[in-house]
């Protein structure tokens, strides 16, 4: 019975050492490319667990920058507009998918506090921004996020159309809020018209 | 010459092991995710359907806040089965190279109509009328987006068409080579078959514990159940189709490790008991 179990333990160290030389093999001709098709298959298409607990997120006021940045389609402020009774919710993002649940911060801009232009866009509805045509110079607008509040003066307003980027320009001289939704606001189905409301950063 | 002999029987071992290790991966690949009925199971199985359903209308609801329009205008204006037909066409587009264009004709009548509905036939200005066909342009390509999920149909449709054939043709070889060494480890062995049928155990095994190993290492490094591609529906599509096509390489490579064991073990009990018997027999003499 010895010499069976012998000769039976002898094959399969033989069985385990092929199984090693052929994945040896095979990783040192392809280790590399393996390695980094795992790796490129973890970033794209693999879904990252969160976390948990989030850390707040702060700002430097001397170098105007926040130490992080929230992610795409998270909520990170709130925008009150009191003359028009408007207190909305801000998601970083401006897909479809985000403008369904609140303002949108366009990715391309600034966040409040940085000293640059920043971006907004919401729908004209009722919940939202029909109301805006009511604005007018020298109302407030303020900006609640977990880093600070900023309070906003209306300077003017503009009817752009959807292509005219250079009217929302993006700069850092001065820190300026843009928010433009649909118009008219009454219209029915696509239009390629924006209504901008301009604000500049109380001091 | 022994040493030479003993040489080759273990590249003809090691030969036969790697024909196993491809066959299984070329039989396990062309009978799931190259075969188009099998992922239409699948697309059965996980809902896909009505998935993609809840996200297209989902889809179009984004663009009815800035439209001045009601939600009722989007109501029903796609069916079940029509997104079924639709699937199904892109699906015969990818495997059988077909080049049906989607046709969304009923959904662009469906949606005007409830449009003049909700609009109460109201004669329209001719901005509003370019406004209204705009936002039905963009509805059915919200439509086509959702359900086509790519434009490289005819691109995916050549590339698994070439694997089909290259696959089809390294079978065969691999069969081929398979038979040969199997014929050659029995010639190797024809005055003591016990000792062939434990050199199958020896590629048995370590063909199994090849794939154990890929399944392990797969495992580790990829979290296959949180697949995210394209959209929800899609993505559980294919963490189905991964994790099926995985559990049966493992329940393939179980069986050849045990196999190969056990005609390891049975193989060496022969030989033993025949030398076994050769010995008793030159002691009586």
């Amino acid at each position: 019975m010895t010499k069976i179990f012998k000769a039976t333990i002898i094959d399969i160290i033989v069985a385990f050492l092929i199984t090693i030389i052929t994945i040896g093999g095979i990783y040192l001709s392809l280790g590399q490319e393996i390695e980094n098709a795992v790796q490129l298959i973890n970033l794209v298409a693999i879904k990252k667990e969160s976390k948990g607990i989030i850390e707040p997120i702060k700002i430097d006021t001397e170098k105007k920058l926040l130490d992080k940045y929230p992610a795409y389609g998270t909520k990170y402020a709130t925008i009150e507009i009191p003359k028009i009774n408007k207190t909305l919710p801000v998601y970083v993002g401006d897909s479809l998918d985000v403008l369904k649940n609140g303002v949108g911060h366009s990715t391309g801009s600034y966040f409040p506090g940085e000293g640059g232009s920043i971006v907004y866009m919401g729908h004209n509805t009722k919940d939202q921004f029909h109301e805006f045509s009511e604005l007018e110079i020298g109302d407030k607008i303020k900006i609640t996020t977990d880093y600070g509040e900023f309070n906003y003066t209306i300077y003017d307003m503009q009817v752009i159309k959807e292509t005219e980027f250079d009217k929302i320009p993006i700069q850092r001289e001065e820190e300026k809020l843009m928010i433009y939704t649909c118009y008219p606001f009454t219209a029915l189905g696509h239009t390629i018209y924006r209504y901008v409301v301009y604000a500049n950063l109380d001091i | 010459m022994k040493i030479f002999l003993n040489l080759l029987k273990y590249i003809v071992i090691i030969l036969l092991t790697f024909c196993i290790i491809g066959l299984l991966i070329i039989n396990v690949a062309s009978s799931t995710i190259l075969k188009k009925q099998y992922v239409l199971n699948k697309l059965e199985e996980t809902n896909y359907y009505e998935e993609i359903q809840k996200l297209i209308q989902s889809g179009f609801e984004n663009y009815i806040g800035p439209s001045g329009l009601d939600e009722s205008v989007i109501v029903d204006i796609v069916s079940l089965e029509k997104i079924k037909e639709d699937t199904n066409t892109i699906l015969s587009n990818i495997y059988d190279g077909t080049n049906t264009e989607l046709n969304t004709e009923t959904l662009r009548t469906n949606l005007r109509n409830n449009i003049d509905e909700y609009l109460n036939h109201r004669k329209l200005t001719t901005s509003e009328n370019e406004s209204i066909e705009k936002f039905i342009d963009m509805i059915e390509e919200e439509y086509i987006v959702n359900i086509l999920h790519t434009n490289y149909e005819g691109d995916i449709y050549k590339v698994i068409n070439s694997v089909n054939s290259i696959a089809e043709n390294i079978n065969l070889v691999l069969i081929l080579v398979a038979v040969a060494s199997v014929l050659i480890i029995i010639i190797f062995n024809v005055k003591q078959l016990a000792q062939a049928l434990a050199n199958f155990g020896v590629v048995f095994t370590a063909s199994g514990l090849f794939y154990i190993v890929i399944k392990i290492y797969i495992a580790m490094k990829i979290n296959v159940q949180n697949l995210s591609v394209l959209s929800p529906a899609f993505s559980q599509v294919m963490i189905r189709v991964i994790s099926n096509v995985l559990n049966s390489i493992l329940i393939y490579s179980v069986i050849l490790f045990v196999l190969g064991i056990i005609c390891i073990f049975i193989g060496n009990s022969i030989i033993t008991k025949q030398e076994m018997k050769k010995k008793s027999k030159k002691k009586e003499y």
